[in-house]
Order: structure tokens, then sequence, then C-alpha cells
């Protein structure tokens, strides 16, 4: 009796999660950060529609999260493994374990150099390099890339000045669950940077807002279901703020809260990854004028800095080449910033 | 399509078992036969034909070979059916042995429903078997799903009344099926693919404990997802009434390297004594002669295994060490309790360095023996954090587990705690099949 039981019960469960499966709707993965797969154009004959719809039903298998969080759960418990997927937790935050990639570092450094010669020999430029937040915990990683470690090399090998922040962070500063600062406390970090480059840092009446919920790029990777954050953000009077974006072609928000929606959340802030921008402020009248190459970590930064300048140029070379930069007509006269973050540095094979 | 997939678990396996629960008859093999060719098409395409090809042209020159016994004709049979599988699979390495680079996609499987189709050729011509009468049949016992991408091979002796037959619906047939392939699943899922994943995480560090922990890793996951694959094959042949040989008996227990390859891919083994080594004369026969016997098998069974000259090494090599074993001093040491295990898993993990890293198999044995900077903290690191997986996996593949489960199983509590054990397993293997995206095909070659 107990094997007819079982069969029965194994069929029940197999046609309701196919059932439940078909019916999925989702099109985000909130846990996983990112767009499901659609379902592929039905081509009987093209092998790739049945490799695409298998991708289809994985994605949308019913309680798909409650099983990444199983084998989550099964990696720690049972399994005793020290990390998943390269990703640990102390006190509540997540880090990822990332290894020193010197390759990466060094060619960061050329490509830097060789930017600053080719475009830049005759202006002021700087670069800051944003520490992880594994560099403020307490717990060690043997093979995790430490910032001191690879910060002298960047400093000897970059022509450059080297603005160094690692002392005003703390762990406080990032996200639980991704790799990401929060902008709420970056207003001392934006001041020093301005300090540093001999610019007049404007003071602003801030508003602290927060929204949610924020699934950071960690959190598919816990062990624990340590639940979703809020994104924080500060608010204040942008009368006279524009952002023209080049790939849409269009103006766009310093913050735009309907991102809140998108797999990643950290669109928020100037509406996310984009090649180009140029943002001005009409109010500013003191002639400062900031050209910024950077990474994700900057578009949290950045709207700090915009009560300071007339004009910031926001670059990013990993979505605009390098070969195209004569095409811009880039401020004359503009200090020349580059903001990014230790993991970018240490994968810099992006870089166009 | 693979085992291991949403796909085939939910929607495939269900609908195909509904359909041949509702058959009757012939028609039974009719669904398994149209299902085992949509599997194929799935992920093959047109890849299909090459099959079709291979089945229809064994079966119609079977019944030819019945009435015609001579060499002759099974040479010309044989050749014909081993053409697809020639030009698929060696053709671009022999072209490319001579500086001609020539490209084709190999159909996958091919390996294994070629040398099916021979060995039905061969027990036709031998007298082992009668010439099927009927394509169905023929086919459903070809290209049946459950074992046509990564085997056992079966021989069609091994199913000849089975697939003859009505085959009802068998309870018990059933649940073993259900519980064999759900182990399967765990083991390929849960065990094959995390350690490759570990594997794989390691692959571009170099120094000699890191070189030796990946061979450990992927000796372990290509036993694990090998076997598991034979273990749902065995699984789902039970769920239509078929009875598959085992393919795998704890053959990281072995004591010996001749003794490991008597437990590793035992249908393929089986498959070169009666059809190659046998008919060359055995080992009874002069030394010199048995030893060009044993390095004409594992020539092919290197081939076998891919068409690039690291395979043929790797046959070789394990040809070099079964002739040592039966001819030199190394008879003692397989004699020696422990040691001969020692000596297996070491001569295992060297020799299938050439299985696995076919780009400098060389290079990679040199740098295992250099001793000089040999501790790495990141070997370190990852053994210990998956200390518990490796300790699992090693215990796994002894007969432990199936000792416990037999002392157990006699108990009248397991009624309740195997099929929720079984239960468990598979809700575990899907959390590790969706959770990690590594879920490799590892026969692609074959």
């Amino acid at each position: 009796m107990y094997k007819k039981i079982t069969i029965i019960c194994f069929l029940v469960f197999a046609i309701a999660i196919s059932l439940m499966t078909i019916l999925n709707r989702d099109t985000i993965s909130y846990l996983e950060r990112r767009k499901l797969k659609e379902f592929p154009k039905v081509e009987l004959s093209d092998p790739d529609f049945y490799a695409d719809l298998d991708d289809y039903l994985t994605d949308h298998l019913a309680f798909r999260d409650l099983f990444i969080k199983t084998e989550n759960l099964t990696n720690k418990y049972v399994l005793k493994m020290s990390d998943n997927d390269g990703v640990y937790s102390d006190g509540g935050y997540l880090f990822d374990i990332l290894i020193k990639d010197e390759k990466s570092l060094n060619n960061l450094i050329q490509k830097t150099n060789d930017l600053k010669n080719t475009y830049f020999s005759d202006r002021d430029v700087y670069f800051v390099a944003i520490p992880r937040k594994n560099d403020y915990s307490a717990r060690y990683f043997p093979l995790d890339l430490r910032f001191a470690e690879f910060v002298d090399d960047l400093r000897q090998g970059l022509d450059m000045r080297f603005i160094d922040i690692s002392e005003l962070l703390r762990l406080d500063a990032y996200y639980h669950t991704d790799i990401h600062w929060s902008q709420d406390k970056l207003m001392d970090i934006a001041r020093y940077i301005c300090e540093m480059m001999g610019d007049e840092f404007v003071e602003f009446d801030a508003h602290i807002k927060k929204t949610g919920p924020l699934y950071g790029s960690l959190y598919s990777h816990s062990f624990y279901d340590i639940g979703a954050e809020e994104i924080t953000y500060i608010d204040y009077d942008m009368s006279g703020v524009k952002v023209y974006d080049l790939e849409s072609d269009s103006y766009i928000a310093v913050y735009d809260l309907s991102a809140i929606n998108h797999p990643d959340a950290y669109d928020l802030f100037l509406g996310g990854p984009s090649a180009y921008l140029k943002i001005t402020n009409a109010n500013v009248t003191n002639g400062q004028k900031l050209i910024v190459f950077r990474d994700s970590f900057a578009s949290a930064l950045l709207p700090l800095l915009i009560p300071s300048y007339e004009t910031i140029e926001v670059i990013d070379l990993r979505y605009y080449s390098e070969s195209l930069l004569s095409e811009l007509d880039l401020i004359e006269g503009a200090k020349v910033l580059y903001i990014y973050g230790t993991e970018f540095i240490n994968q810099s094979g992006a870089l166009r | 399509m693979v085992f291991s997939s949403v796909t085939f678990i939910f929607y495939f396996l269900p609908l195909v078992i509904a359909l041949y629960a509702l058959a009757k008859g012939a028609y039974k093999n009719g669904v398994l036969l149209i299902a085992s060719l949509f599997f194929y098409f799935y992920g093959e395409g047109v890849m299909t034909f090459v099959l079709l090809f291979v089945m229809i042209f064994s079966f119609a020159y079977a019944k030819l070979l019945e009435k015609r016994k001579t060499k002759l004709y099974l040479a010309v049979g044989l050749i014909i059916c081993f053409l697809p599988l020639i030009y698929y699979k060696y053709s671009s390495f022999i072209l490319e042995n001579f500086g001609i680079i020539y490209r084709v996609a190999l159909p996958l499987g091919i390996s294994f429903f070629s040398f099916q189709a021979s060995s039905y050729l061969i027990d036709v011509y031998r007298g082992d078997v009668s010439a099927s009468h009927s394509l169905l049949n023929y086919g459903t016992y070809l290209t049946f799903f459950g074992q046509l991408v990564a085997g056992p091979i079966v021989r069609y002796e091994t199913i000849a009344k089975e697939v003859k037959k009505e085959r009802p619906y068998n309870e018990d047939d059933v649940y073993s099926g259900l519980r064999r392939f759900v182990i399967g699943l765990g083991k390929k899922c849960i065990l094959a693919n995390t350690l490759g994943a570990c594997a794989s995480a390691i692959s571009t560090y170099d120094e000699g404990m890191i070189l030796w922990l990946i061979s450990i890793l992927e000796t372990l996951q290509l036993y694990f997802d090998f076997s598991a694959y034979s273990d749902m094959a065995i699984g789902l042949g039970l769920f239509f009434g078929f009875h598959f040989l085992e393919n795998f008996d704890y053959p990281l227990c072995a004591v010996s390297i001749r003794n490991f390859w008597q437990r590793w891919h035992m249908s393929l083994g089986t498959w070169f004594k009666d059809y190659v080594y046998f008919p060359l004369g055995g080992s009874r026969c002069a030394p010199l002669v048995n030893i060009r016997n044993l390095l004409v098998v594992w020539l092919l069974t290197g081939l076998w295994h891919g068409a690039a000259w690291n395979f043929v090494f790797w046959g070789l090599y394990f040809g070099a060490v079964i002739i040592l074993e039966r001819y030199t001093p190394l008879k003692k040491i397989v004699e020696v309790k422990y040691l001969n295990h020692l000596y297996t898993i070491f001569v295992v993990l060297v020799g299938f360095v050439f299985f696995n890293h076919g780009d400098d198999p060389l290079g990679f044995i040199v740098k295992m023996f250099d001793f000089s900077d040999f501790i790495s903290p990141v070997a370190l690191y990852y053994l210990k954090s998956y200390a518990v997986l490796i300790i699992l996996a090693a215990l796994a593949a002894t007969p432990l587990p199936k000792m416990i489960y037999k002392r157990y199983s006699r108990l009248a509590a397991s009624k309740v705690f195997e099929p929720i054990g079984i239960f468990v397993l598979f809700i575990a293997a899907l959390a590790y099949l969706v959770g990690s995206g590594f879920n490799p095909f590892l026969y692609f070659r074959f």
C-alpha cells in the first residue's frame, strides 16, 4: 500500500508543480535581481526553441525562490560550507569573496593613464577607489582581496592624484544585501572629495528618504533569509537641475522612484547604468565643472555633488568606448575625476 | 533533453507515463518509440535522422544476416552500422592529423546507439538472439530515451523478452524505479554538480595541492554524474517494465585497475570483452598476443570516449597498467590489503587527468608532482569549505549506504521513512537543480 501512496503522491506533486509553473506569470526575480526568461517564439524545427523553452520553464518553476533558499540552507547546515557561491554572511551583512587579479589591476592602471595622457594631460585629474565593505568586517577570509593590498599599486601606478576615502567609511555605510553603499552615509565623502580637488562643496538642505524593497545583488546567495532592505536617498531642491542621457536622447530624473521595481533597484540613482550623462545645475554659478569617469558606485554619490557644480559630465567606459571620446564635446577646463569600486578595478575587462 | 531538467521531470516524463498507462498492447511500445524520438529530436533536431538510419538499417540487415550468417555479411553490416559514428565522431580527428580542418557536429549518444545496434547484429550472427520481426519493438529497444544518450549500453538479449510482451503495470517495479530515479537525480544534482562547481571555481590555480584537489573533485564528479545517469536509466526502465543490467559497482572501491574497469561502465567493458577481446583470443594465449589484445581493446576504449589524442593516451594508460598488473611484480601490490585501494585510487586520479584536461594533461600531471610550492591557501580554504561534501561523496561511493539501507529496510517503520526519504531527496535535488546554475552535461563527446 505504501508504494501505491508514494507513487500517487509523486504524480500529484509533479502535476501540481507543472500546472503552477505554466500559470506562473512572473517576469522578474527580485531574489536573483534579474528578468526571467520570456516564453520563446514557437519554432518547432529550431533547436534553439527547445533550449529557450528549458530556460523558460526552469525560470518559472513553481516555488523557485523556495528551492533556491533550500539549496542555500542545505549548503550552510548540512554541507557546512564556509560560503555559498562565494558569498558569506557576518553580523547580518552579506559579503562576496573577491580574489585579487593583478592583470585586471594593471589593465585599469594602463588604460586610465593612457586616457589621461591622450585627453587630459593638461588638467587636474583625480582618482577615487572605493573600498569594499569586506574591509570593514571583523571576519577575515584568507583569499579575500583587501583594499590595503592594492591601494599602494594604484597610488604608484596611476599618473594622477589619488584621493583616499577609506578612513571615512564604516560597515554601516553599505547595504546589508548589496555590494553598494548607502547614499545617506556619503555626505562627508562628497565634501571630502570636493575639498581634495580644491573645489567648494556647497551645503544644501537634505531630506533623507527611503523606499523599497531592495533585494541586493548578494541576497539570493545568502545562507539565511535576511529579508529585503530599504534603499535610502537624499532629496533636496532640484529646480534648475537637468540630466541629459545620451543613450535615450532625453532628460531623465536624478532619482527615478519607479526603478525600485527594476531587477536592480540601484537604477533609482541617475537611471542606473548609462554610457554618458550631462548634468547641469542652473542654480550654480561658481564656475566649477567636472568630468567623471565612473562605475555604478558613483550613481549614489554624484547627486550629492550636483549642488556644487555647474556642469558634470558622467562617462561610463563600460558602455562608452574610449575611442569615441573625441566625438563628445567635453567641457573645456573641467577637472577630471575617476570613481571606481574595488570590484570594478579588480575586474576591469569590461573597460572599452 | 537531459534528465536533470525541469522540462524532463515535470512535463516529458509525467506525460509519457500517462500516455503509456493509457495505451494497450503494442501501442505501449508505440508510445515509447514516439516519445524517445521526440526526446532525441528535442535536443538534436535533424540529427534524429541519423538515429533513424541506424535503427532501420540494423533492423533490416539483421533479418538478412539471420539468413546468411557469413563473416562477409557481418563485416559489411557492421561497417555500414558504424559509418555514421566514424563520419560524425572521427572524421574531424582523422583529417586534423593530416592538417585538414573539418568540423562536424556530433549527434548526441551516437556511440551508445551505434554500439547497441552493432551488438544486435553480432548477436544475431552468432545466433545468440533471433532477429526481431517488429520494427516497433526493435526501435523501442534501440531508441529508449532512458538509455539513449548516456547509456548503459543495453544488449538486445537483455530485454528481448520484455520488449515483446505486454509489460503490465507492476507497482513494485514502478516504486523501485521511482526510488532509483530519485537517487540518481540526487547524485547528479547534489553531489556531481556541486563537486564540479568547486573544481571549476579553483580551475585557474596551478599549485600542486590545488591540482590534486581538482583531480579528486573531477573524478568524484565524473563517477557520480555517470553512475547517476545509469541509476536514472535503470529507474526509467523499471517505470516501463524493462530490467537493465547494472552499469557501476562501486568502482572507487576497486583493488586494482583491472578490478576498477570491471566495476566502471560495465556495459562498455562487457561489449569490448565479448566483441573484441575474446574474438582476438582473450587471455588464453601467449603473453605477447594477450598484450596486443589488451592494447587493442584499450586503444578502442579510449577512442570510444572521445576522438582526440588525450583519449587515446587515456585508454592506453589504463591498458598499460593492466598489462603491468598482469605481467610484472605490480601484481603483488594488488594483493596487499588497503595498499591496493590506495594504489588504485592513485592510478585512477592521475589517469583521469588525461580525460578531463585534454589541452595539456602532461603539464597538469607534472605540476601535480611539483612539491616546491605545493601548499596552497586556496586549496586549504576550499578543502575546509567542501570537507563535508567530499566526505559524504567518498562514503556514497562505497557500498556503506546500501548496507545501511538493507539493514533498516526490514523494519516496519521503513515503510514510512523510506518514502519520506525519497521525497526529501527529490526536493533537495530540485533545490540544487534550480539554485545552482551549474548543471553540465558531460557526455557530449560520446
